[in-house]
């Protein structure tokens, strides 16, 4: 059944790991900005719009993204403020329903039924959610409604930057028939390019098609979607527990692998990440992933099933480097993800063996609660966040702190050694770049959005 | 070659020599069976692998002493088939002709130049009774990994000390350990030997069911490091695992606070019953508290089911979970009346053992080692 208010609301923060380095680093309001890995095989996770304006955008390479725009401000992501400003975010969501669904680090379904909205109707709703998230926040949102899930998202996509876009149920064929049919979900780039060749190019295009049509031309499941959406007909519940159905790590590296073995090197590391990204609520996995990119970007996936979950760091290293094993490693490798699926809150345990023939797994890591940063490629290697700065932590954008001039961010080591530093907060406003000697540098935690550290 | 051979005492010796050929051999002349006609009156038939040999000796009137080749599976395939008569096997130029009753049969020959040496039966370091083989195998094995990419856990360890024979197996989620006797030549003796489960329990089925005495033969340092097992006429030998088994003995706990007591069957049907509900990542818990232990299984909006059955506890409530499957495996290899369970922490191994009445002592000659499931919730 179909809701007949449009009472779904989809929050979506905008380029949010770019706003977020904005907010805390306001010298760089205004300007492009670039999050990602700043080595040679860097990939972008996140470009302001400033950036996006010179053609940049999330996934390319950092390589091509600084040669479309060679004024940004390349910084290296900082987990643990996305963390903080995310939950902010989302605050602003709990704050009227429990009904909150989060998607990602930086969107969320909320479902607002229970709301009686005031004369000005919905929109005043979905304008109110988004000053409040902003005020939390201090990033961009946009704000999408609808009667269902479907059309709140479109929404909002059709919102951003930091708007707010309600579809009443009797505008909804007005704001989806013009819509391309790649921006539908589970429309990708295979499924649009059969449907152009059949001349659908826009959401009214689509409805036009019979079922039998679409399901012979992208299948059964994928074609009764298509038929359901290009009606609007979505009436999927905003469920409170989203079951997570994977996690995993990858690490792209700075220079190719060649062989096996330096390929199988990798496994223990990138499994190690892979199982940080574990929660209490999915602790053990039954299978592995191992993900392979070759230097010309073919990739390859092999998996291995457990006979039972386990969350043993040595069961889940040996059955990454088996499942590798399955992959043909004769051309150079980029990118090498591990990932667990089958995800369980039970684990098998397992005795204390240790074979000869594997190399030590590293111990399990702290399994955290951290929502999964899976932006594209986003090195996840982690970061220390106290200590004194020694030249391997030097990475622009990361957080230090110096005895006389206080809070900053690392611009860039300089070639006399000294640390060009930008000395500002949000709390600051823009501040005054000095260069000081590196040893007279802590690093520190990244500020939330209330200028509480972030854990 | 010309003989004439008894039906029955063919197709036995036929598929039991053809039964470990390979479904892909390394080889097409692997893929045969040899068959060796002595003036003697013996006719022996043998299968390789490059790992495993298997050779047979049956009595037949041989008329024309010869070696051939031929397709081992149609040879056995052939000789189930045929009826319940004298059956002529003769070498007509490059094709076996088998006739039996009105039933003919011709095989294709393959190269018999072409086939490996087999290796020899090494020679004979003691004899152990065949059910007591069976039945100890069967029980150990059942803990080996079937996992191919983890060579030494498809193994079982033995470690032979004087007249006792330890067999030990893991596959990381439990460890079984059985000890036996058996005769060595050499009073004295000790080796230890790592043999592919799947082979040993093939071996100790096929040989030890006879209810006599197998013979074992042991040759390791000579460069092949190779195991033989011979009884009626018939030998098997294999390869030995390559390789350091790890230190597995110390698994087993030093002392256990807690241990209860249960009828073994009546576990099993309880939680075959309860495991239904089970699927295949969720486990099957065992709360024990004085008097009774409750199996239950499944959560939440899931299909659920539980049951109860009286038990003796010593020590503390307890609560663990395991694979449904596993805790199976372990009740069935025991083959006592009741089961021991001893335990330290619910996270932590817990150790079967038979025993055979209530309140009597249990016996180690056996023990199965089951990793619990972390039970979330």
């Amino acid at each position: 059944m179909l809701r007949g208010q449009p009472s779904i609301a989809h929050l979506d923060a905008d380029a949010f790991f770019a706003s977020v380095e904005q907010h805390q680093k306001p010298s760089l309001k205004g300007r492009p900005v670039l999050v990602g890995g700043s080595g040679p095989r860097g990939v972008v996770a996140a470009a302001s719009y400033e950036a996006r304006a010179f053609g940049v955008r999330s996934a390319m390479s950092m390589a091509l993204a600084r040669r479309k725009c060679p004024q940004a401000t390349v910084l290296v992501p900082r987990p643990a403020a996305y963390s903080a400003y995310s939950a902010a975010v989302m605050a602003a969501l709990r704050e009227r329903t429990e009904l909150v669904e989060p998607l990602s680090i930086d969107e969320a379904f909320a479902d607002l039924g229970h709301l009686s909205p005031g004369p000005d109707g919905w929109t005043r709703v979905a304008a109110d959610l988004r000053a409040r998230a902003v005020e939390l926040s201090g990033v961009p949102v946009s704000v999408g409604m609808g009667r269902s899930k479907l059309v709140a998202k479109l929404a909002s996509a059709a919102a951003k930057p930091a708007g707010v876009l309600v579809v009443a149920p009797d505008g909804e064929d007005r704001f989806l028939l013009p819509l391309p049919v790649r921006s539908l979900w589970g429309v990708g780039p295979v499924s649009a390019e059969r449907l152009e060749r059949i001349g659908v190019r826009t959401v009214e295009d689509l409805r036009t098609q019979p079922l039998d049509t679409l399901v012979a031309l992208v299948g059964d499941a994928a074609g009764t979607n298509l038929y359901r959406v290009a009606r609007g007909w979505d009436d999927r519940p905003v469920t409170v527990q989203r079951e997570r159905k994977s996690a995993g790590a990858e690490r792209t590296f700075d220079s190719d692998l060649y062989g096996r073995a330096q390929v199988a090197a990798q496994i223990p590391a990138v499994t190690a990440q892979a199982m940080a990204r574990l929660s209490r609520r999915a602790a053990a996995a039954r299978t592995v992933t191992v993900k392979v990119r070759f230097a010309d970007f073919t990739t390859v996936s092999r998996s291995v099933t457990l006979s039972s979950p386990s969350s043993d760091s040595r069961v889940l290293t040996d059955a990454a480097r088996r499942a590798l094993d399955l992959v043909e490693t004769d051309a150079p490798v980029r990118l090498l993800g591990v990932s667990f699926h089958g995800l369980s809150e039970h684990a098998q345990l397992a005795l204390d063996i240790q074979l000869d023939d594997e190399p030590d797994a590293p111990q399990a890591s702290h399994a955290s609660e951290e929502p999964d940063v899976d932006e594209p490629a986003a090195p996840s290697r982690a970061r220390r966040t106290h200590g004194s700065l020694r030249e391997q932590d030097c990475a622009p954008g990361v957080d230090l702190e110096h005895p006389r001039y206080g809070r900053g961010w690392l611009v860039r080591v300089r070639d006399d050694g000294r640390v060009a530093v930008r000395f500002e907060t949000a709390a600051t406003g823009p501040g005054r770049q000095l260069n000081v000697e590196m040893d007279e540098l802590q690093l520190v935690a990244p500020l939330g959005p209330d200028g509480a550290p972030a854990t | 070659m010309k003989f004439r051979v008894e039906r029955d005492v063919l197709a036995d010796a036929v598929t039991w020599t053809a039964r470990t050929l390979p479904t892909r051999p390394p080889a097409p002349v692997l893929a045969g069976v040899r068959i060796e006609a002595d003036a003697s009156g013996v006719i022996g038939l043998s299968s390789f692998d490059y790992e495993v040999s298997a050779r047979s000796e049956i009595p037949a009137e041989v008329a024309e002493p010869g070696t051939v080749l031929v397709s081992g599976r149609l040879l056995a395939e052939i000789s189930r088939a045929l009826p319940h008569k004298p059956v002529d096997v003769t070498l007509e130029g490059t094709k076996v002709v088998v006739t039996c009753g009105a039933s003919r049969f011709t095989l294709l020959t393959m190269p018999v130049e072409d086939y490996p040496t087999l290796p020899q039966m090494p020679e004979l370091t003691g004899t152990v009774g065949g059910d007591a083989l069976t039945h100890a195998v069967a029980q150990v094995s059942v803990a080996a990994s079937r996992d191919e990419t983890l060579p030494l856990l498809t193994g079982v360890r033995m470690e032979i000390e004087g007249e006792r024979i330890t067999l030990l197996a893991t596959d990381r989620y439990r460890l079984a350990l059985r000890e036996l006797t058996w005769t060595p030549t050499t009073p004295g003796f000790s080796a230890v030997a790592l043999v592919k489960a799947r082979t040993l329990t093939d071996v100790a089925k096929s040989l030890g069911s006879g209810g006599g005495l197998v013979n074992v033969g042991l040759s390791t340092g000579n460069g092949l490091d190779l195991i033989g097992f011979e009884a009626g006429g018939r030998h098997t030998t294999s390869q030995l695992v390559d390789g350091d088994y790890p230190p597995v003995r110390r698994l087993f706990p030093d002392t256990k606070p807690i241990h209860a007591v249960v009828p073994t069957q009546a576990l099993i049907d309880a939680a075959r019953r309860v495991a239904l509900v089970a699927e295949r990542n969720t486990p099957i818990r065992l709360s024990f508290t004085d008097g009774q232990v409750v199996l239950d299984a499944g959560q939440g909006d899931d299909a659920q089911a539980s049951e109860a059955l009286e038990a003796v506890l010593v020590g503390e409530d307890i609560t663990v979970a395991f694979n449904p499957q596993f805790l199976l495996d372990g009740l069935t290899a025991l083959g006592t009346d009741f089961v021991r369970l001893s335990f330290t922490h619910p996270n932590k191994p817990v150790e079967f053992t038979g025993q055979e009445s209530l309140d009597g002592d249990d016996s180690d000659t056996y023990r199965y080692l089951l990793v619990p499931i972390r039970f979330a919730g």
